[in-house]
């Protein structure tokens, strides 16, 4: 077989792990830091719009920011006779869809690791926009991590998602994104509960044949509750995921850890107990089944805040696997000093962003 | 395979990055920094309700500047952790019926809204 070799001879590509309509994967040997890693090669039909690739590099840029034991890290981007590629982690193991139909106490702990990559992200300022089972990957020792952060937008800035969004794939398309209008976290956690809702049901929350019989759906249709399909659900939980597949963004959970709390809630599993998991375990093992709040439990753990992110989020880096990434680190801002009251920091925040206007 | 992917020579994307001291478009930080400054004035009035509701639309507003690209790379991580630490601060004690509207509104969703 003829050796394949990507980057200068870094990545020796082994075997094909997946394709899709966008990109082939490969499993690759990093030569470098002797480490297995997936690159993910643009189709080649997608390689001849120029500014398309460029997107699809910054934003694969933009995602490499992430270091989130609940996120597939993106290690490296380049690009290569003309076909742009990313180097990722490579997760062992197989994506959630793969797991068919689960229990409720099975469902309940990985989508609460969803819903922290999500609020990592979504601190961070980015919108997946394209949360499916296939995008979340399971280890075999059932830690979640989402996968291709950055490309759907890539994607969507382009209009492939239009042109190229596959039957399976919109079904847990958000009614704004069908509609075109603008995309938030929430789109990410009505996302989030569509998966949730086939897990459960073993269908999605709308059946339909064409886009347009789905955008008909989305805006006139009903969803079957939950537990008219499987009745074992609790009804907290019906209820959670049903409010994370309001068709109004704004009737939805605010935030990826809203609606952590609330599937946390109705799975009767403390939510305390969940968040205090989130603290340590990512810091003591590499085993990182709970929820990790992201920078808000940095904020609330830390004293000396600025010291307190910087420190951990290094720590994270390392754990995450990150922290021997050849990637160097973007220019350190200091945050803005965290007020003794909310109305200090808001004060300080705003003197912040004015001191570092243009 | 003969068209092999000898892609030798190829970039990497790991080149190391130039560090100018990065600032945030006057614009954007004018009007992020006035929504800061309501949030301050409506605690300071002693409407925390109201607080909260103009900070999650700061925060609304931070994430869409950095989704847009409007914020410097260096900033974001910064900015968003900066405002979801001032929205996870502020409590409103709604009024009773408040909260039960936003609840009913979820609970639509079974009655076919959805």
């Amino acid at each position: 077989m003829t050796e394949l070799l990507l980057a200068a001879g870094r990545y020796r590509i082994e075997r094909v792990l997946g394709r899709g309509g966008m990109a082939v994967v490969y499993l690759a040997r990093d030569e470098e830091l002797h480490r297995a890693v997936a690159v993910k090669v643009l189709a080649q039909h997608l390689t001849g719009d120029v500014n398309f690739r460029a997107r699809f590099l910054q934003e694969s840029r933009l995602a490499s920011r992430l270091s989130h034991p609940n996120v597939v890290h993106v290690y490296d981007a380049g690009e290569t006779e003309g076909s742009p590629f990313i180097v990722m982690e490579y997760v062992p193991g197989h994506t959630i869809a793969d797991r068919g139909r689960l229990t409720h106490g099975e469902v309940v702990p990985l989508a609460l690791q969803a819903c922290a990559g999500l609020q990592h992200a979504h601190d961070a300022g980015l919108v997946h926009r394209d949360v499916k089972p296939a995008n979340l990957l399971v280890r075999e020792d059932d830690v979640l991590k989402i996968a291709d952060f950055g490309i759907a937008r890539a994607a969507e800035l382009t209009r492939l998602t239009q042109h190229g969004t596959v039957l399976g794939t919109a079904a847990y398309v958000s009614p704004e994104q069908i509609a075109g209008e603008e995309v938030t976290a929430t789109t990410d956690v009505y996302a989030l509960g569509a998966v949730v809702y086939e897990l459960l049901t073993g269908r999605p929350p709308y059946e339909f044949g064409s886009l347009a019989e789905l955008a008909a759906l989305q805006t006139g249709g009903v969803i079957t509750p939950l537990r008219d399909l499987e009745p074992s659900v609790p009804e907290a939980l019906e209820a959670a995921v049903m409010h994370a597949l309001a068709r109004d963004p704004g009737f939805r959970p605010l935030s990826a850890s809203d609606f952590a709390h609330e599937l946390a809630a109705a799975s009767e599993r403390p939510t305390e107990r969940l968040v205090a998991t989130a603290v340590t375990e990512p810091l003591q093992s590499r085993t990182h089944r709970g929820l990790h709040w992201s920078s808000t439990w940095l904020w609330i753990l830390g004293g000396a805040a600025v010291t307190a992110v910087a420190l951990i989020l290094g720590l994270l880096e390392i754990g995450g696997g990150g922290g021997s990434s050849p990637r160097s680190q973007p220019v350190q801002i200091q945050a803005p000093v965290r007020g003794a009251t909310p109305a200090d920091e808001a004060r300080n925040l705003s003197a912040w962003l004015r001191a570092h206007s243009k | 395979m003969a068209a092999a992917l000898c892609l030798a020579g190829c970039g990497s994307g790991s080149e190391p990055r130039a560090a100018p001291q990065p600032k945030l478009p006057h614009s954007v930080a004018t009007a992020l920094a006035s929504g800061s400054d309501e949030v301050a004035r409506a605690l300071t009035a002693g409407d925390p309700c109201r607080a909260l509701s103009v900070a999650r639309q700061l925060q609304q507003e931070t994430v869409a500047a950095i989704n847009d690209r409007q914020i410097p790379g260096a900033f974001q991580e910064q900015l968003g952790s900066a405002v979801a630490d001032l929205v996870s601060r502020i409590r409103c004690v709604p009024p009773v019926n408040k909260h039960d509207n936003g609840k009913h509104n979820g609970q639509k969703k079974h009655e076919g809204n959805d």
